[in-house]
């Protein structure tokens, strides 16, 4: 079950460059994934294991204008990664 | 080689303090020629920011061709960088091989705003002498090969610069020894460039890259001695060290002076601050003041027209090892290679008395 005090990092061995207003993102076993959004935001502030909410702060922080005002769609971004496996529920 | 274009100049220096926004082209020869330029001078990151915040106007069809050629070359950068963390994994598997990364990963997530400012086409690492035969033979057990064989038995970890390896996907693997061919290469005391290193990370591992002092003074080394003419790039990454406050002379000119490299240092200096536009007006200052001892040019001069290729730099260089043994040991690689080294070279022993 995620609750909102789940932790989440990034998975290790994936390595990203933004494009622009894209992150390319290229990982283990040649997986090469585009992110975009909200995604690609909550991918690049999760440089150290954080919850949802602190991901949104992050965010928030990092780029004031962002459309990532609360850690709605973040915590949904945050599953969509995990999906992908780029990032992971600390235990 | 001709010099390189104001506005592609303009690129290079774009955001380091003090740089100029490239002017918009004129003309569609014009915006071809600097498209073409930045992608031929590894400037597409740069290019691409000053599209994007709007510093100067390129046509549609050039944007995206612009954008495209960026792509693929942060696409590649991932692929280099994927391929570091495997490298990594066989060096300790090998049993652990000191290294540290240079020149293009280290200065994307080091020193540039943003690492998708900075691109680059192969890796390089500092491996440490006594480590460097075993880090080869890891990676050849990976599949890369050297275009031929060493020179002479442990010639690589005594004389070499680098070893360079092409692994089975084209991917190029430079292992250095030192940080520059012939005089030079020589005076660096290379125990210190892995005493102060600093570190970045890349898919959750932290990597070592060599102290900013020693990054600014490769800079140099890299941009003086590793062409004929330095390449925009590389006087880039130069500049973007020079302007930074820690980096001031002070606190540069005694480790150049350990090298023995002041006039590499003044000539890169001298060359970046001709070409681009940023502000660094103490090193400005340092290096107009600098007088070179003719013997330092000429030395200088000898390395940038030779390369990496057998001439008089490299006979003279023996002069810079310590003992006489070392020294003879030097003379007879440069004038006997082995057999396997000439076999693999498509070369007989009487070819090199041409």
């Amino acid at each position: 079950m995620v609750g909102s005090d789940t932790t989440y990092r990034r998975t290790g061995g994936w390595v990203s460059r933004w494009l622009r207003e894209a992150l390319l993102v290229a990982g283990p076993g040649g997986r090469r994934l585009r992110l975009e959004g909200p995604a690609a935001l909550v991918w690049t502030v999760l440089d150290e294991p954080a919850t949802a909410q602190e991901v949104a702060a992050r965010i928030v922080g990092r780029w004031p204008g962002a459309e990532v005002p609360d850690h709605g769609p973040v915590a949904e971004a945050l599953e969509l990664l995990v999906g992908s496996e780029l990032v992971e529920r600390l235990p | 080689m001709t010099a390189p274009s104001p506005a592609l100049a303009d690129v290079a220096s774009w955001m380091l303090p003090g740089g100029r926004p490239p002017a918009t082209p004129e003309d569609d020869a014009q915006v071809a020629a600097l498209v073409g330029g930045a992608i031929g001078a590894r400037l597409t990151g740069p290019l691409l920011l000053a599209v994007d915040v709007g510093a100067l106007e390129l046509p549609e069809r050039a944007v995206d061709e612009l954008v495209e050629a960026h792509r693929q070359a942060l696409q590649w950068c991932l692929h280099l960088e994927l391929r570091l963390l495997e490298v990594r994994g066989w060096f300790e598997a090998a049993g652990g091989v000191e290294h540290r990364v240079l020149k293009g990963p280290a200065v994307a997530h080091l020193d540039e705003l943003d690492p998708s400012l900075r691109t680059f086409a192969d890796l390089d690492l500092l491996v440490a002498a006594e480590d460097l035969d075993r880090a080869v033979a890891a990676i050849t057990t990976h599949g890369g090969r050297r275009p031929w064989a060493e020179r002479r038995p442990g010639y690589d970890r005594r004389f070499a610069k680098s070893v360079t390896l092409t692994c089975t996907d084209g991917v190029e693997l430079d292992l250095h020894r030192s940080l520059a061919d012939g005089v030079h290469g020589f005076r660096i005391p290379l125990e210190r460039l892995f005493a102060t290193p600093d570190r970045f990370d890349v898919g959750g591992q932290q990597v070592t890259a060599l102290g900013s002092v020693h990054r600014l003074l490769h800079a140099a080394y890299h941009a003086v001695l590793g062409s004929p003419s330095p390449r925009l790039a590389s006087l880039r990454d130069l500049a973007g060290l020079l302007v930074r406050a820690d980096l001031q002379p002070d606190a540069v000119l005694p480790e150049a002076r350990r090298w023995r490299g002041e006039a590499v240092l003044a000539e890169a200096v001298a060359s970046a601050a001709g070409a681009l536009t940023f502000e660094a007006p103490a090193w400005r200052r340092w290096a107009d003041g600098y007088v070179a001892e003719p013997a330092e040019v000429a030395i200088i001069e000898r390395q940038r027209a030779e390369g990496s290729a057998l001439g008089r730099g490299k006979l003279v260089a023996a002069r810079e090892l310590g003992d006489r043994r070392a020294r003879a040991a030097y003379a007879v690689a440069l004038a006997w290679p082995s057999r396997a080294h000439l076999r693999s070279r498509d070369m007989r022993r009487r070819d090199l008395l041409r």
